[in-house]
């Protein structure tokens, strides 16, 4: 039974939402359901949003996620992706103690989804790491009005509009036009934008084989398993001098000494960070290319609009920022500040 | 516009020279005349401008920004024009109003007055995209960085043309933006500029590292020795042209000079090295490089420092080009001008004998020499360096062991290794730091000292760590002399930390003593 979307968010049922979904040191936890949203410690039982390792620990003894998350953790975190794990697909909605669960995709990554939490009449959305952008990769984000949305604020600052990621790829295939003989060094996560930077370079054309660092291809094999096609991907390792040449090499900061087989590699960084020049400078990017998988400024403060919740929960990321901008909007903003969230200055989280 | 702020975009993060040429060719040979003629003369620091000062790009953020949001960004980013630029509100889409050509924003901003700038600026900023803006703003700011020299922007057009880069060097210089003339000539379309309008830049004769062993070698009848000043290696060109003061890269640096300029009545060109002076000594005699710095940056306590030119060579006397002729017929040009003239301001390098170099060189303690070069007499000047007709040899580096207490993380949030590192001298208990030194480490060993740091870090300052003192480095330098300005009262040139001495107690460490005892007056 699907969500209704008929739905008219009330303060008086956000206002009382901290009495049965709220955070604890273990993360945010909904008491009538008797589980946790992406704990940092292991729990009794978790809901994953999605497989990125600052979402999805290892160690919890009931685990629900989409099949993708699922897939993801087992080949992550082997044994530890959870003693019992449950799929649940999207749209499919399922009673847990006093809540019904639903997961709805978010567009972060392959398999990332909404916790949408409802109980007593009162709807909470739990976004996890979103954006709106379109991405062959992933099932598109999908906007469900509530009372209270919890919202990530990666990029919550008005500095940050990322580019479309075509025009961003295109940089990427000029530069490989003028450096014909240099090999372009392609700095991404492992889960996310690995495939992203594929598919959107295979959507422009690009039909030469890619070469992956070898920590990159189960999971690259894992999107092909649910039917996201990457065309030819070979491992770096394996490859010859002569095939380096001006190749698309993708590697998520390891290397190995295959990397001396490179031909005087131009550095690329994809990530929504190398926006500001001084995290570029740091990457050591020669070329950076805003390509992030989360909501940008625009995105995050079009959602809030879009879906107007009588409150906006924020969990890691600018705050501040975007706690401003939601007062503005007369949407009431918490700062949840959750534990175990990489923010600024502590290195970066997971997929940015 | 924003075809020119995507090459200066690229050019800041492209670490190669080579790369670098390939882009700024790439921008010659597909961007229409007469922007890339523009696009040139920013690459040639031609479009010299300082109108969005601070005061400037705030009023610009006031009128489009939320004062909280713009607190906020400005915390994260750092610097305020890429604030500007970043938060700025792209233009609609299908947009009416197209972003302005290179060939209008520099003419403008180069006849701007301080109160029309800020209207044009936002107009401008309202058609282009993020990086556009950024260029635009750190253009119009007179800090638009794009880690090229006028030599390497000639390389690439000669590269691009398939022409010799000293013809396009002495050419450039008579010519002026948007440079028709000359991309006629690099495409074939037309005949190749004559040089003489402006003053030209020659390009300079590299000097050859020189190892002592080899000193025996030379034959003294054939070689000329001379002192390397520790200054600015400049070359004076003045004519009918006008007049220009050159560095090495053939950057204009008349205006950080134009005391030098007005003194040096020539017709010709001559090659020297700038000195600071000593502000108590006798005449000619030299104070340290580091006061040539501000002089530099143009502040005002810079156009208060005093300098003089050693002068070495003459490359042009009149319309004759001396450059084909021995180093010894140059020299006599240039003493038998210099008699005739006594220009202020300057003075001769002297000439030493060759005899007497090794003991010179041992000797060396001065400030503002930094070695001996040594000089074929019968060599004519040649930019290629061609057989090491000059030889450099430098001054023994220097060295002392002393003790970490801070390093400064790379600029801007999250990681990042550390940039800079400072060092102390005893002087009683207690450590006086020497002032930032760059790390001349293999990358291990500078991985290795930066995980120390991290670990060891007592307290934060900023980006600045400090750390417990357990650690000797050896810190190298070219030079030390006596400063006001710092703490330990000595000016280092050019520290670096050389090693790290992990297993040496901190009290093995130098007292500063040892290193007041070798600073130059």
């Amino acid at each position: 039974m699907p969500i209704s979307s008929a739905f008219v968010p009330s303060a008086a049922r956000a206002a009382a939402a901290d009495r049965w979904i709220h955070p604890t040191p273990a993360g945010l936890f909904v008491a009538p359901g008797g589980f946790f949203i992406d704990p940092v410690r292991a729990v009794e039982r978790a809901v994953i949003t999605h497989g990125h390792s600052d979402h999805a620990r290892g160690g919890h003894s009931h685990v629900l996620a989409t099949p993708a998350t699922l897939a993801v953790m087992e080949q992550r975190l082997g044994r530890a992706a959870g003693a019992v794990r449950q799929p649940l697909d999207y749209g499919e909605s399922l009673t847990v103690g006093d809540v019904r669960l639903t997961l709805v995709p978010a567009g972060h990554v392959l398999g990332s989804a909404q916790v949408v939490v409802e109980h007593g009449g009162a709807r909470v959305v739990v976004s996890g790491d979103y954006k709106r952008r379109p991405d062959p990769t992933c099932a598109p984000f999908d906007p469900v009005p509530c009372d209270v949305f919890v919202t990530e604020a990666t990029f919550a600052l008005p500095i940050f509009r990322h580019p479309p990621a075509e025009a961003e790829i295109g940089r990427l295939l000029h530069s490989l036009a003028l450096f014909p003989e240099r090999s372009h060094l392609v700095s991404v996560y492992a889960l996310g934008k690995c495939q992203r930077v594929i598919a959107l370079l295979r959507a422009a054309g690009y039909g030469r084989p890619i070469y992956l660092h070898s920590a990159l291809e189960p999971l690259c094999a894992l999107y092909a398993r649910f039917g996201v096609d990457l065309g030819d991907l070979r491992p770096a390792a394996e490859a010859g001098a002569a095939a380096l040449r001006g190749a698309v090499v993708l590697t998520s900061g390891g290397g190995g000494h295959w990397m001396e087989r490179l031909s005087d590699p131009v550095t690329a960084v994809a990530s929504g960070w190398v926006r500001v020049r001084q995290w570029a400078r740091q990457r050591g990017a020669e070329l950076p290319l805003v390509i992030s998988d989360h909501a940008d400024w625009d995105e995050l403060t079009a959602t809030l609009a879009e879906l107007s919740p009588a409150e906006v929960w924020i969990t890691h990321g600018r705050d501040d920022a975007l706690s401003h901008h939601a007062a503005r909007l007369g949407i009431r903003a918490r700062a949840l500040a959750l534990v175990g969230r990489s923010g600024e200055g502590d290195g970066e989280e997971e997929g940015a | 516009m924003n075809r020119f702020a995507r090459l200066a975009e690229a050019l800041a993060f492209m670490a190669s020279d080579t790369g670098k040429r390939r882009l700024i060719a790439d921008y010659i040979a597909t961007t229409p005349d007469p922007d890339r003629g523009w696009g040139l003369a920013v690459l040639l620091g031609a479009v010299a401008v300082r109108h969005a000062r601070p005061a400037v790009l705030r009023a610009l953020a006031a009128r489009r920004t939320d004062p909280v949001l713009f607190t906020l960004s400005h915390g994260f980013v750092g610097d305020v024009a890429e604030t500007v630029a970043l938060m700025w509100p792209d233009p609609p889409p299908r947009s009416n109003s197209l972003p302005p050509p290179m060939a209008e924003v520099a003419p403008a901003l180069l006849s701007a007055d301080r109160a029309g700038v800020e209207d044009l600026l936002e107009g401008w900023l309202d058609t282009l995209d993020a990086t556009g803006r950024y260029t635009l703003l750190k253009l119009a700011a007179g800090s638009l960085k794009l880690d090229v020299s006028p030599r390497l922007v000639a390389e690439a057009l000669a590269e691009w043309g398939g022409v010799d880069v000293h013809a396009v060097e002495e050419c450039r210089h008579g010519l002026t933006p948007p440079y028709g003339p000359l991309f006629a000539w690099l495409e074939r379309r037309g005949p190749r500029p004559a040089a003489g309008q402006g003053p030209v830049f020659r390009p300079f004769m590299p000097a050859a590292p020189f190892d002592a062993g080899a000193l025996d070698a030379l034959d003294p009848a054939q070689w000329a020795a001379e002192w390397q000043w520790d200054g600015l290696r400049v070359q004076l060109v003045a004519g009918s042209g006008g007049r220009a003061v050159y560095g090495r890269q053939g950057e204009d640096l008349t205006a950080a000079f134009p005391d030098l300029a007005e003194a040096l009545d020539i017709d010709g060109a001559v090659e020297g090295e700038i000195l600071a002076a000593a502000a108590d000594g006798p005449p000619f005699a030299p104070a340290s490089a580091a006061l040539l710095q501000p002089r530099l940056k143009r502040t005002a306590r810079g156009r208060a420092v005093p300098v003089f030119v050693r002068l070495f060579d003459m490359l042009a006397d009149g319309g004759e080009d001396l450059r084909p002729m021995p180093f010894a017929v140059r020299r006599a040009r240039l003493e038998r001008w210099f008699a005739g003239r006594s220009p202020a301001l300057a003075a001769l390098s002297p000439l030493l004998p060759l005899a007497e170099a090794r003991r010179l060189h041992t000797g060396i303690a001065g400030a503002g020499v930094r070695g001996m070069v040594l000089k074929r007499r019968d060599a004519p000047y040649d930019p290629a360096g061609a057989g090491g007709a000059w030889l450099a040899w430098k001054r023994a580096t220097r060295s002392v062991r002393a003790v970490l207490m801070y390093a400064q993380r790379a600029g801007g949030p999250g990681g990042g290794g550390y940039e800079s590192y400072t060092a102390g001298l005893w002087r009683g208990g207690a450590l006086v730091p020497l002032g930032k030194a760059t790390a001349a480490l293999p990358a291990d060993a500078r991985r290795e000292l930066d995980r120390w740091i991290t670990a060891a870090t007592t307290n934060r300052f900023g980006p600045v760590r400090e750390v417990a003192p357990g650690l000797v480095v050896v810190v190298e330098f070219d030079g030390v002399s006596p400063s006001a300005r710092t703490k330990c009262g000595l000016s280092l040139r050019g520290p670096r930390i050389a090693a790290v001495l992990w297993d040496t107690p901190v009290d093995a460490a130098a007292p500063l003593a040892e290193l007041e005892a070798l600073a130059e007056g």
